[in-house]
């Protein structure tokens, strides 16, 4: 990763073949009809249970009075969590300048976005009646965390927004010029986002000034958006959930869950855009290493979590841990702890095992384990409630997902793959001028 | 592991289904049927039988008379019904020492001249639950005035003659003086001796009662003088509803009288909701909260907002054309 500058005849020639490289996958629409129609399959089938949902209330879910979160929230924390390795990628690795991170930093705040803004309809899906979602405005108070919540949710995806877009501006003026066969919407966006780009040093300057600036404030705001998230449930004097321990939990927790999602692209697109040359086992190697990294952190607090409570094992708490080390919970508790994320972060220590194609299963592991640890933290609290449960229906004792549940928590998923795919379609997912920046071409022929 | 131990639940819950169906009667050995109780059902002893009864057997037999036991399989009897009253004392004796399925024993809670108390009590409902039915079809209360500091309230006594009992407050020296009587067929009122009677402040949720450990009771005429504590709380005014009522309310039937006394502390009511704190309403937010919060938007989006005019000035710059 030399950055020794080229000769303006070489500069030509490399940027050329960047951007050849990079637009080339854009172009090419091979099995995209196939997958467009499978996601639209998906979001059929999610679209009717959606239907059900609105004509028959909430009963179709297996929330009840005792479990009034269930599954859908926790998509909705799975969802915030994985959205929160944007910033960490692209920001935290961007501003101590670590260079490796430059080919992966787009796909990660690409992912960022697309979760970020399905959380909001994750949410809009768990409500009974959603059109009273205007009443959180309305009557929402200042004291409570939920709108806390939206509110850092929606900062989140604006800033996310602007670091996906405000770096796209070079790239955006290389689109305009070497698309023009693209369709009028699409040539009309690249011209709206090129904002006069002619590559001059004072437009590189306040480009990278605003870089540095929204990075420097995402790191805030992302940490917000999963701290505020675990204070939804830390804020509650709940036995599980009365945790001081909570918004650090989360927040590594949601990098696990993150480096785990960007693998899975990375892999993707490596092979399916055919990156390669981009995207290289040093890449993995690095990557992985950050995953197991992020993974140690997360075990610490697991440790802290369960342990030291299972250690007093007061009244409350013990009801509730039982559930989960020996009970009803602990299947799905141990396979999480264990398959999902011990042995992975295990198996990445070493360097052997850093190669692409085990590092994807290693991080489609961590990632089903991801989302079953929100399961875990969301559903079993709710079933020991102080008082006794008595007198009430079987139903409201244990949770049984719904068919419904099932298929509208399958929907944001593809909603979430939709999104990629759009923006992959539409921007290269590797940002052109920065690549180019690295391997030296000269700065002022980037437009 | 989990399949085995349901399996095995099932297994145990069959068997036990097949021993309960086995003996759905409880049947009691001959010789404990006819175990005689050796306490005498004295008004104060069905009044202790009553304080255990609640403490120990409501929860799952319910209020007797209104069928509202647990709803466990077999049904805690309902102890005025005539499945319960046809036992033996000594039956009803052994079951309490045994328990079987859901019903626990009392072998080592309940001392055994309790027990038999209890069942002094749920004896006594048979024949208190008659007076109920008299009182019932009586006039209900007449109610009059001695004076300014009392009410009258009167139903029937166990002879069937009314009872009235009425409140004086004597601020001077902080006691009540409670009079109970019976009213004759020609209207006079007789004392009413040796009857048990509370003092109580009402209080949101039931009544308090004030007289201490040693229950009053009314002496040859028909009187009980209670010492009222001090510092009481009552209402924003300091105003107190005193509450004089004859404890035996299965034998008497429901006999009170109210006073409003105006000797409480004056407590101040707070609405929690009007409180500015954390729980308070929206607009009650403390004002480091809202201070926080929003800054905290005006600096983010403030910021972004710098940033994207920053942006949008790059056109400046452009030079080809
Ligand atoms: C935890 C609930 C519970 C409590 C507390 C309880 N019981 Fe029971 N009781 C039951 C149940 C259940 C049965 C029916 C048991 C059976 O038939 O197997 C029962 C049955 C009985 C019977 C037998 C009735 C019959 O028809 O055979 C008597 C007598 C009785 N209880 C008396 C008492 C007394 C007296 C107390 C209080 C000192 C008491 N119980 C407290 C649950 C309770």
């Amino acid at each position: 990763m030399a950055s020794t500058k080229l000769s303006s005849e070489e500069s030509r020639k490399v940027l050329d073949k960047i951007e050849t490289d990079l637009i080339r996958p854009m172009r090419s629409h091979k099995g995209l009809e196939l997958w467009l129609l499978f996601l639209g399959l998906i979001f059929i089938v999610g679209g009717y249970a959606y239907f059900i949902q609105l004509r028959d209330g909430l009963g179709v879910t297996a929330m009840r009075d005792y479990s009034s979160w269930g599954s859908y929230i926790a998509n909705f924390v799975f969802f915030v969590a994985a959205s929160l390795i944007g910033m960490f990628i692209s920001s935290v690795f961007g501003l101590l300048k670590i260079k490796w991170v430059i080919p992966i930093s787009r796909i990660a705040e690409m992912i960022a976005l697309a979760f970020a803004m399905w959380a909001g309809l994750v949410i809009v899906i768990d409500m009974g009646r959603p059109d009273r979602l205007h009443h959180v405005f309305l009557y929402g108070r200042f004291q409570s965390p939920i709108v806390w919540d939206i509110t850092v949710v929606t900062s989140y995806v604006a800033i996310s927004m602007l670091l996906l877009l405000i770096p796209m501006i070079p790239d955006a003026s290389i689109l305009k010029r070497r698309m023009s066969d693209a369709p009028k919407w699409q040539q009309m966006i690249y011209n709206l986002l090129t904002l006069g780009w002619d590559a001059q040093p004072e437009q590189y300057a306040i480009l990278k000034r605003s870089m540095r600036v929204l990075m420097i404030l995402i790191i805030p705001i992302a940490l917000s958006i999963h701290t505020v998230t675990s204070w939804l449930f830390a804020m509650t004097l709940r036995a599980g959930w009365d945790s001081t321990i909570f918004g650090p939990y989360f927040v590594s927790g949601a990098f696990v869950a993150g480096v785990a999602a960007v693998i899975i692209a990375m892999y993707f697109f490596r092979y399916n855009y055919k990156l390669g040359d981009y995207i290289t086992d040093y890449h993995f190697n690095r990557i992985g290493q950050v995953l197991v990294l992020v993974s140690a952190v997360y075990i610490y607090f697991n440790l802290n979590e369960y342990f030291v409570p299972a250690y007093k094992m007061r009244t409350a708490e013990r009801l509730h841990l039982e559930e989960m080390f020996t009970g009803h919970w602990a299947y799905m508790f141990w396979f999480a702890q264990i398959f999902c994320l011990a042995i992975p972060t295990f198996l990445l220590i070493f360097k052997k095992l850093r190669k692409p194609k085990i590092m994807l299963w290693l991080a489609v592991f961590v990632l089903i384990g991801a989302w079953l640890k929100r399961i875990l933290i969301v559903i079993p609290v709710q079933q020991h409630p102080y008082l006794p449960i008595q007198n009430v229906p079987d139903s409201f004792k244990e949770y049984h997902f719904t068919g419904i549940e099932i298929a509208l928590n399958i929907l944001p998923i593809a909603g979430v793959l939709l999104i990629i795919t759009i923006l992959a379609k539409l921007f290269p997912v590797i940002s052109v001028w920065e690549v180019a920046h690295e391997k030296g071409v000269d700065e002022t022929i980037i437009k | 592991m989990k399949i085995l131990i349901r399996y095995f639940a099932l297994a145990a819950s069959m068997l036990l289904m097949v021993t309960v169906q086995g003996q759905s009667t409880w049947t009691v050995p001959d010789a404990k049927k006819k175990t005689p109780n050796p306490v005498k059902p004295t008004t104060e002893n069905i009044s202790l039988g009553k304080n255990l009864y609640n403490q120990n057997c409501k929860s799952c037999h319910g209020d007797p008379g209104k069928n509202n036991g647990l709803p466990l399989t077999p049904k805690p009897v309902d102890p005025l019904s005539d499945q319960y009253q046809k036992q033996t004392d000594g039956e009803i004796f052994y079951k309490m020492q045994t328990g079987r399925g859901a019903m626990p024993n009392f072998k080592e809670t309940i001392k055994d001249n309790d027990k038999w108390a209890i069942i002094n009590y749920i004896r006594s409902l048979k024949k208190g639950g008659k007076t109920a039915e008299a009182e019932a079809t009586s006039e209900p209360a007449v109610a009059s005035a001695t004076n300014t500091d009392t009410l009258t309230q009167s139903a029937s006594s166990a002879s069937g003659n009314k009872m009235a009992i009425s409140l004086t407050i004597h601020t001077e020296d902080s006691t009540a003086s409670i009079y109970l009587s019976e009213l004759s067929s020609e209207g006079k009122r007789i004392p009413a001796a040796g009857v048990e009677v509370g003092l109580y402040v009402k209080r949101t949720f039931g009544n308090l009662p004030i007289f201490g450990d040693d229950i009053p009771v009314t002496d040859a005429n028909g009187v009980a003088i209670v010492k009222i504590p001090q510092g009481l709380p009552g209402d924003t005014i300091g105003n107190l509803n005193l509450i004089a009522a004859v404890i035996n309310t299965d034998q008497f039937g429901k006999v009170e009288a109210t006073v409003a006394a105006s000797f409480g502390v004056k407590t101040p009511i707070v609405d929690l909701t009007e409180e500015t704190a954390l729980w308070g309403r929206s607009k009650k937010a403390p004002a480091y909260l809202l201070i926080t919060y929003f800054s905290a938007i005006i600096i983010a989006f403030g910021t972004m907002g710098y940033v994207v005019k920053e942006v949008a000035s790059l056109r400046k710059y452009k030079k080809t054309v």
